[in-house]
């Protein structure tokens, strides 16, 4: 083990109690670690799915909402609270801003699919609350049990824990004659979120719908976006989120979260979901020189997944002029981070280095420098919503991000409801056993998972060697994927004789709803990433389908006739359908605009570097090559 | 208790500030303030917004934005802020308020958890809302509309043909195959619709059980369909749907609390008791 993270661990300890600071500092550590750790963790309690699918079946999903408990989203005029979210996952009807003076909603929306899972992620910042024991000043903060509190955790833990097993019905000292000091800390956003997911999760056999406790850890140096969204496995989560005024580097989100649940003892699992890369100025995938073998596990251990898509852009790959893959020129900021959005001098083009497809090729040469790759990704797609309306992605009707990035409780601001450039965001597909907490976040964990650009369709991709070139024929195909190779997010076996490593990939378009047709297809591309010589190199490869053409469903076994069994690898699918209108087009065609008078707010329906037609996608996580 | 001189001290106050109050009558534009801004001034009236933490980091956020540099301590600032009325302007802290003094009406709401009693009745009441949706297990064969394209209707007329005295086990290797497999579990309509589309969904809930029925198209092209099990729609079972009431309990309750602390506040003319 390192020195280096029992010292970084011991200098967070200055705020820390030092029994706690050193349980913390012993057990930092390498993924191994994490992962005895997690194996640890209990089944959730629940009764069995009555679906159970040991091939897997996809569900669908959004891992990225803010509601009125966000900051931003309350200033923004949004009333929804996660409760109201999660029903509206569901399926029901929701009422979003602006609001009348009766306090009645003026527009509804409702999804034409219901998700099969979401979790709410309000911003940590400030989800904060009065913590009796934590707040200097507050009636009860001096309290003898309020100090055990601050001095030795784990004692108060346990003594409050056997104090509440008595059942006396009282509440401590410090909670004030009538308990009401207490009362009012539980009736905590934080406590909120977590009740609205409990009440939403379908612990029944139908298994119809699972929810996940979350929270969004904010953190931003000077606008560069380092933001990742903390998902976790069950109830067990710690008694509050960490925000960016607690841990104000990843590495200290990791250690707060290692001692408040991986290594608590209470079942406790979480991953976190890194997002808007995009709008990182490159910071979010710059490693340090000094990275440790131990420190890059740990990395790719606590953010198995990436957030490729949302309202805020596509981050897949950052479009420059004299790029080779056109389709990196798709739902692409125009900066490189807020910054550059609100002040001109400080606006700078998207980084190539922002991009995942940049990070997944690091993590190749890290793997060939260090031997460990921190940045092994899977890709989700999510939407970002602040109107608390999860997987909300409809084209032809988007409402916008927020309250039309204004404030707007009374009217909605003329023109467009949204920044042109940002969009109604994208989904998070998880192949799953069944709908379930455990099954969901052990295919996160595994990273068999991709994401959309919001269409519902469906795609696989296992790689392997021995796969026969008639796969796409035959109706096992799933069942050879697995007994022959490994699937999206995982590992290829050992090299099998001389042979390439085979892909199958296959996908059927949206089917649609009642109310709105899917696209077709038009064809699936596979991105090979690659180090020659121990530089990164990338090729895009269409291995079904065309520009132009229209299908149902696209199936190819390929084989890499480039391969180089030296060489650390990476290979994922990226499916795209015909082109469809872009959002703001349906806006502006209900508008009828006149490019010569556009009118206000409609300006960027004229504007030729904002595109009229887009090819929705989805990106598989990829499978990796390690000689 | 009673006896108790803090209970006599509050007693006397608040006769004495209802009194005050009769006098002065409502206050200025409060007859027709909103629901949010009377929540908003009653919590600033509690002074929930001193004991805030949130608030206290917001405000000292907004005192280094407005005077940067300013060496003086967090309490000098605060007070600063207070003195300016920062609390009253900042839309974040508004935000705050107004949800801390809701949270005060949802905890009375789920202070007590209702009973199977209480559950069983809202169950009773409206037993068509809480309705278990009709299913259907079945297996189909796929004819892809890629594959056949002008020949599809064709085909899929050869294939029921072919399926007339073939049971679904097997079945499925004289079509094409489909990703999401052949042989499903008990699905609702609109879990079929899911995986193919509405058109064939549709279709399914209206074929025979035991046979062969179609060709029926979908997203994807044609299917024929064998339904081997349809379980109807019916009441809900209790267990089944008791956390779902119990949701449902709890919504009332709490919009029945916010409206219980509304009228509270303006019982007493927009205004409320510290």
């Amino acid at each position: 083990m390192s020195l280096r993270p029992v010292a970084v661990a011991l200098a967070r300890c200055g705020v820390r109690l030092a029994l706690a600071c050193l349980t913390g500092a012993v057990s930092t550590g390498s993924a191994a670690d994490a992962a005895g750790a997690r194996s640890s963790t209990p089944p959730d309690v629940r009764e069995p799915c009555a679906q159970h699918d040991p091939l897997r079946r996809p569900l669908f999903g959004d891992l990225h909402v803010h509601t009125a408990l966000s900051h931003d989203a309350s200033t923004q005029a949004t009333r929804n609270l996660p409760r109201d979210a999660y029903r509206f996952a569901r399926g029901e009807p929701l009422g979003i801003q602006p609001y009348a003076a009766d306090g009645s909603p003026m527009r509804t929306l409702q999804l034409d699919r219901p998700l099969d899972f979401a979790a709410v992620t309000d911003h940590a910042e400030l989800l904060g609350e009065v913590r009796v024991c934590e707040t200097p000043g507050l009636p009860g903060y001096d309290a003898w049990l309020c100090r055990l509190h601050r001095r030795w955790p784990r004692a108060s833990f346990f003594l409050i824990s056997t104090h509440v097993a008595r059942g006396t019905g009282r509440r401590m000292g410090f909670c004030g004659p009538d308990g009401s000091l207490c009362l009012e800390a539980a009736v905590t956003p934080w406590n909120e979120i977590r009740s609205a997911a409990e009440a939403a999760y379908d612990r029944t056999a139908a298994c119809r719908f699972t929810s996940f406790v979350g929270y969004e850890w904010t953190a931003s140096i000077i606008g560069r976006n380092l933001h990742r969204n903390v998902i976790f496995r069950n109830t067990r989560v710690p008694t509050l989120p960490t925000s960016y005024y607690e841990a104000t580097t990843h590495e200290d989100l990791w250690a707060d979260l290692r001692e408040q649940c991986t290594e608590a003892d209470t079942g406790c699992d979480a991953l976190a979901i890194p997002h808007n890369s995009n709008l990182s100025a490159g910071l979010m995938f710059r490693l340090e020189d000094d990275l440790s073998a131990d420190q890059a596990r740990e990395r790719s251990w606590w953010e198995p997944v990436v957030e490729v898509m949302q309202h805020k852009g596509d981050s897949e790959c950052l479009w420059q002029p004299g790029g080779t893959d056109e389709e990196c020129a798709f739902e692409q900021l125009p900066f490189d981070s807020f910054r550059g959005k609100f002040f001109g001098f400080l606006k700078h083009a998207p980084r190539r280095e922002d991009g995942v497809r940049y990070a997944l090729l690091e993590g190749l040469r890290s793997q060939a420098e260090r031997g460990a790759n921190p940045f092994k990704l899977g890709q989700v797609g999510s939407t970002d919503t602040h109107l608390g309306t999860p997987g909300y992605v409809d084209e032809t009707a988007h409402p916008g991000h927020g309250g039309a990035g204004a404030p707007s409780p009374d009217s909605l601001p003329p023109g467009l409801p949204d920044d042109a450039f940002f969009n109604p965001g994208g989904l998070a597909v998880v192949w799953a056993e069944e709908n379930s907490r455990d099954a969901i976040f052990e295919a996160l964990r595994r990273r068999e998972v991709y994401g959309t650009s919001g269409p519902r369709l469906v795609v696989r991709l296992f790689g392997g060697w021995g796969y026969p070139q008639d796969l796409c024929q035959r109706a096992d195909l799933a069942a050879a994927g697995y007994a022959q190779g490994v699937p999206m997010g995982g590992d290829l076996p050992a090299r099998d004789g001389e042979r390439s490593p085979a892909f199958v990939v296959s996908a059927l378009r949206d089917p649609g709803s009642g109310s709105r047709p899917g696209a077709l297809l038009e064809r699936i591309q596979i991105v090979k990433g690659w180090l020659e010589d121990g530089e990164p190199r990338e090729q895009v490869v269409d291995v079904v389908g065309a520009p132009g053409e229209k299908r149902d469903g696209l199936c190819r076994v390929w084989r890499d006739p480039d391969f180089d069994p030296a060489a650390p690898a990476f290979w994922y699918a990226r499916v795209l359908e015909t082109p469809t209108p872009r959002w703001h087009t349906y806006v502006c065609r209900s508008k009828n605009v006149d490019c010569d008078d556009p009118g206000e707010g409609l300006e960027a329906c004229c504007d030729p570097a904002i595109p009229q037609f887009i090819r929705e996608r989805a990106w598989t996580s990829p499978i990796w090559w390690t000689p | 208790m009673t006896r108790h001189p803090g209970v006599h001290f509050l007693l006397l106050g608040a006769v004495l500030f209802g009194l005050v109050r009769w006098n002065e009558g409502p206050a200025p534009g409060a007859a027709d303030a909103s629901d949010e801004e009377r929540l908003f001034r009653a919590a600033l009236d509690r002074g929930v917004a001193r004991a805030d933490p949130i608030v206290r980091r917001r405000l000292l956020r907004d005192m280094r934005f407005l005077v940067p540099g300013d060496p003086r301590d967090e309490a000098a600032l605060l007070a600063e802020a207070w003195r300016l009325g920062l609390d009253r302007a900042d839309p974040v802290v508004r935000r705050r308020l107004i949800q801390r003094m809701e949270f005060v009406a949802f905890a009375r709401a789920d202070a007590r958890e209702p009973d199977d009693a209480e559950l069983r009745a809202v169950l009773a009441r409206d037993p068509e809302r809480w309705r278990r949706p009709a299913r259907v297990r079945l297996s189909h064969v796929h004819l892809s509309r890629d594959r056949w394209g002008t020949q599809l209707e064709a085909a899929a007329r050869a294939l029921q043909a072919r399926l007339e005295s073939h049971p679904a086990d097997g079945a499925e290797r004289f079509g094409d195959p489909f990703l999401w497999g052949s042989h499903w579990p008990l699905l609702s309509e609109a879990e079929l619709a899911a995986r193919v589309g509405p058109e064939l969904a549709r279709a399914a809930f209206a074929a025979p059980v035991g046979r062969w029925s179609g060709p029926h198209p979908s997203s994807y092209g044609m299917h024929l369909v064998w339904v081997h099990e349809a379980d109807p729609a019916g009441p809900a079972a209790f267990e089944d749907v008791r956390d779902a009431l119990r949701e449902r309990v709890r919504e009332h309750r709490r919009r029945e609390e916010r409206t219980r602390l509304l009228a509270s506040l303006s019982a007493i003319g927009g205004d409320v008791p510290r």
